[in-house]
């Protein structure tokens, strides 16, 4: 069936191109190799806090950490993808022609999903072959793993689908303006809601994996935490088959919704069907919640006792710190496609072609976008959790500074980037001088000196990387709390720098192109 | 002989959110015709044509195009039409040939056939050397012209362009004047939208005037310009500054005679252009020198103001 594709093949051609095949690969090995590195790095904190309880179990949770891993790429990214696909081919009106062909809808809906991510299925399957290497260090048993690798590909199918049907016929202009925001609200929502345990949460496969990946107890059901089962109708249920049932249900919903939406360009969201068909649907399982929690009552004291409580904070900050990682990682990486474009719109422009400054960057900056909201609301909510539980103490200033530093270098890069862009299109200023000078020098530059005056080794460490942040896993210090004053400082300086760097070459070029 | 309908539209409205794009339009292109669609900025041409082609849904009016209906029936007529959208877009990652190559077999060519196809169409098209370059490399007329390879490529018996000589140089505007010509001599349909009337002139066969949504005139050029099949519109310019309408009073061949501008001046004849000569020895013999002379086509110029347009680009 995927021979048939003509679009999946289309696509999958344009992935396969050396450079951007090669790209793939090691970028995905490069933020393999840097997140064991930083793991490796924690063992050897003055405070082994949550760290050696990580190592004491190290096969586990390194499998932990690849599932992690596999969930950000296909779901978080993949769905990412998918949506700025989608938005780029409404914009230039490439969907109309694959439209006005006689393959069936199906065809379009799978090629779409299929092969725009081509590309992520291979980070994918690298971080799932290499999260094999947990089992045989005393991890989590073969098939354990096997599951969960399944249910992640199913949630992820899910999301695609969601961002297929949400993103068909709204073109990029909208992108900065808010409607964008609807995939990511979507999973800060569900972010939100499993930390509530709101049934939403269970679109994620996590409820599921948290009772899958338990020790002592078996896929099904699981009487040893009965928290984790949900009570549906007369029955408790398995999570992932609830998840089975939101995906199938909600999916199937949105999957014909795309269907129909693909063959026209002007169409409502859901026609009346569909409405009243998602109505019965969340009737059915509403009406299932509530008579199931009426009649079998599950005890909500019982998690207390619970003695995951002690690897909650554990799992928890890692999850945290794995998500601002790969994120940070991927929002920089991001911008080195839109560095290499820069020739391009260059040579198109000197042969006097218009060209639209968003047009070959869209994808990454929604990309860009999503993944920034997403992992800082991620962050802070998963944080926020941490220190409210008590799981661990006095770590608010060092959330809020971390998120805080977060934004800013994020900004600060995109801001730099842009206006660099935006001041090249005018064939003015040396771009790679204005980085190394900005990125390289000035901010390693000052956390040597400082960390040569304070004498700690730690923070020279540090200055190799642009993301101070990264650095903010164990107990608190003065010294460390310092240098994130400083680093904060500093950073946003530059962010304020880089930002009137950006709006003078954005006037600029408003002035040029209109 | 009685022609053969392709397209009938009837009635049609089309609405956006605010604003009413195509209303009341009403009209019927026949077989071989290369009808051209010409209006202002915002007329609702793309409109017209985004419902032809399927991809709009439209919210009244009752459209058939080869005898099927367009709500029902809009997989068949899919397969017939080829639609080229204003903006010609492109995946500027793929190979020209790997560009057509996804075309060819969405549209279901068959394997072995996908690359001859391929090749005839970028030889008509000139792009056979460029076949293995990528298409962010091609300029605007070489991908508008890649378009219209894409366009061709299931060979559809209806061609639905969209401005498609914006992009192009003179020689690239007078080979699709060509090639549309072709097309329509092998009984191929074409519309064709612009709001440039003197780009459409040279080839289009009859004319549809819209603006503000509505169509304000349609028909064969010939039939709509005034200019009946056995007479000639001449344009003449002379030399002296006098009324020709007088010296020319009594010269049985003139139909009607009107001064533009100058000493420029326009005038109907009976006859074919082989009438012409005698006109001209009969100016010359009253002792007018001509400065130029020129036959002027079927004007779809001024069926353009006669059809109460306003709006002029
Ligand atoms: N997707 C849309 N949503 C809302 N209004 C639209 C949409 N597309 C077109 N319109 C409106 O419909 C009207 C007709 O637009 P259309 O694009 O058909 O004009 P056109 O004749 O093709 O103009 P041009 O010569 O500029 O291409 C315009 O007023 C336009 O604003
Ligand atoms: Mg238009």
């Amino acid at each position: 069936m995927l021979l048939e594709l003509p679009l999946y093949n289309a696509f999958k051609r344009i992935q396969l191109r050396p450079t951007r095949f090669i790209t793939t690969l090691v970028l995905t090995l490069f933020v393999l190799i840097f997140i064991t590195f930083i793991l490796w790095f924690d063992t050897y904190q003055k405070y082994p806090l949550y760290t050696e309880i990580f190592f004491k179990n190290f096969g586990r949770n390194f499998s932990y950490i690849m599932i992690i891993l596999q969930f950000l790429t296909l779901t978080l990214l993949g769905t990412a993808t998918v949506e700025s696909r989608v938005r780029l081919d409404t914009t230039s009106g490439i969907i109309s022609f694959h439209k006005l062909t006689p393959l069936s809808p199906h065809n379009l809906i799978w090629g779409y999903i299929l092969g725009s991510t081509f590309e992520i299925y291979i980070s994918w399957s690298i971080f799932f072959i290499f999260g094999f290497l947990g089992v045989p260090l005393k991890g989590i048993p073969f098939y354990k793993y096997l599951f969960s690798s399944f249910l992640i590909v199913l949630s992820s199918i899910f999301f695609h689908i969601f961002a297929l049907m949400n993103s068909l016929g709204r073109p990029l202009i909208y992108a900065g303006r808010g409607s964008i925001l609807s995939s990511s609200f979507f999973f800060v929502i569900i972010i939100i809601s499993f930390f509530h345990k709101l049934d939403i949460g269970f679109l994620t496969p996590f409820p599921s994996l948290f009772g899958i990946l338990q020790e002592k107890n078996r896929i099904f059901l699981n009487s040893y935490y009965s928290i984790l089962n949900v009570p549906f109708f007369y029955f408790y249920i398995p999570p992932f088959v609830y998840s089975l049932i939101l995906w199938i249900s909600f999916g199937s919903i949105f999957y014909f919704s795309s269907k129909r939406r693909i063959i026209y360009e002007e169409n409502p969201f859901f026609s009346k069907k569909e409405s009243i068909f998602l109505l019965c649907i969340i009737c059915f399982l509403v009406i299932g919640r509530i008579t199931g929690i009426l009649n079998l009552n599950p005890d909500f004291s019982f998690v207390e006792k619970s003695p995951s409580i002690e690897t909650k904070a554990e799992f928890y900050i890692f999850l945290s710190k794995i998500i601002i990682l790969f994120s940070s990682i991927i929002l920089l990486l991001m911008t080195f496609p839109r560095r290499l474009d820069l020739i391009r719109q260059f040579i198109r422009k000197k042969r006097g072609e218009k060209i639209f400054w968003w047009e070959n960057e869209a994808s990454s900056l929604i990309i860009n976008f999503l993944i920034l909201i997403i992992s800082v609301f991620s962050i802070f909510i998963i944080d926020t959790y941490v220190s409210l539980t008590g799981l661990l103490k006095s770590c608010w200033l060092e959330n809020i500074l971390r998120i805080l530093i977060f934004i800013s270098s994020m900004l600060f890069f995109n801001f730099l980037i842009e206006g660099c862009r935006l001041k090249f299109e005018k064939g003015a200023d040396n771009i790679s001088g204005l980085i190394i000078v900005f990125w390289f020098l000035l901010i390693p530059v000052s956390y040597i000196i400082y960390a040569l005056n304070v004498e700690n080794p730690k923070l020279l460490f540090m200055s190799f990387s642009p993301l101070p942040f990264l650095i903010f896993t164990g107990k608190p210090s003065a010294e460390i709390r310092n240098s994130a004053f400083l680093c904060l400082i500093i950073t946003n300086l530059i962010l304020f720098l880089t930002f009137l760097f950006w709006k003078k070459a954005k006037i600029d070029f408003g002035e040029k192109y209109g | 002989m009685k022609e053969e309908i392709v397209i009938e539209v009837e009635n049609l409205r089309v609405d956006f959110e605010n604003v009413v794009a195509c209303k009341n339009v009403n009209f019927k292109v026949y077989k071989g015709e290369i009808f051209g669609l010409v209006g202002p900025n915002g007329a609702g041409k793309t409109t017209t044509l985004k419902v032809l082609s399927t991809l709009l849904k439209y919210t009244w009016g009752k459209i058939k195009i080869f005898g099927y209906d367009i709500e029902k029936d809009f997989k068949e007529i899919r397969k017939i039409v080829g639609f080229m959208p204003d903006f010609p877009p492109v995946y500027n990652e793929l190979k020209v040939w790997e560009f057509l190559y996804l075309y060819a077999s969405s549209y279901r060519i068959e394997k072995e056939k996908r690359m001859s196809r391929i090749e005839a169409l970028l030889n008509t098209f000139n792009l056979f050397e460029k076949r293995n370059s990528f298409i962010g490399e091609l300029s605007r007329g070489m991908k508008q012209r890649l378009i219209l390879a894409k366009t061709l490529i299931h060979d559809p018996e209806i061609l639905l362009l969209d401005e498609p000589a914006s992009g192009l140089d003179p020689t690239g505007r007078k080979e699709l004047g060509e090639m549309l010509k072709k097309i329509g001599k092998s009984g191929k349909t074409v519309i064709i939208s612009s709001h440039i009337l003197t780009e459409l002139a040279d080839f289009c066969t009859s004319v549809g005037i819209m603006e503000k949504g509505e169509i304000l005139l349609y028909g064969k050029i010939d039939e709509i310009s005034g200019i009946p099949k056995d007479k000639t519109l001449i344009r003449l310019r002379i030399k002296e500054n006098i009324d020709l309408k007088e010296i020319l009073g009594d010269y049985q061949k003139i139909e009607k005679i009107e001064k533009i501008e100058g000493n420029c001046w326009k005038i109907l004849i009976k006859g074919d252009e082989n009438s012409i000569p005698e006109l001209i020895k009969f100016v010359t013999d009253k002792g007018i020198s001509i400065v130029e002379i020129k036959k002027e086509k079927e004007d779809i110029q001024t069926i353009y103001f006669k059809s109460g347009a306003k709006y002029v680009t």
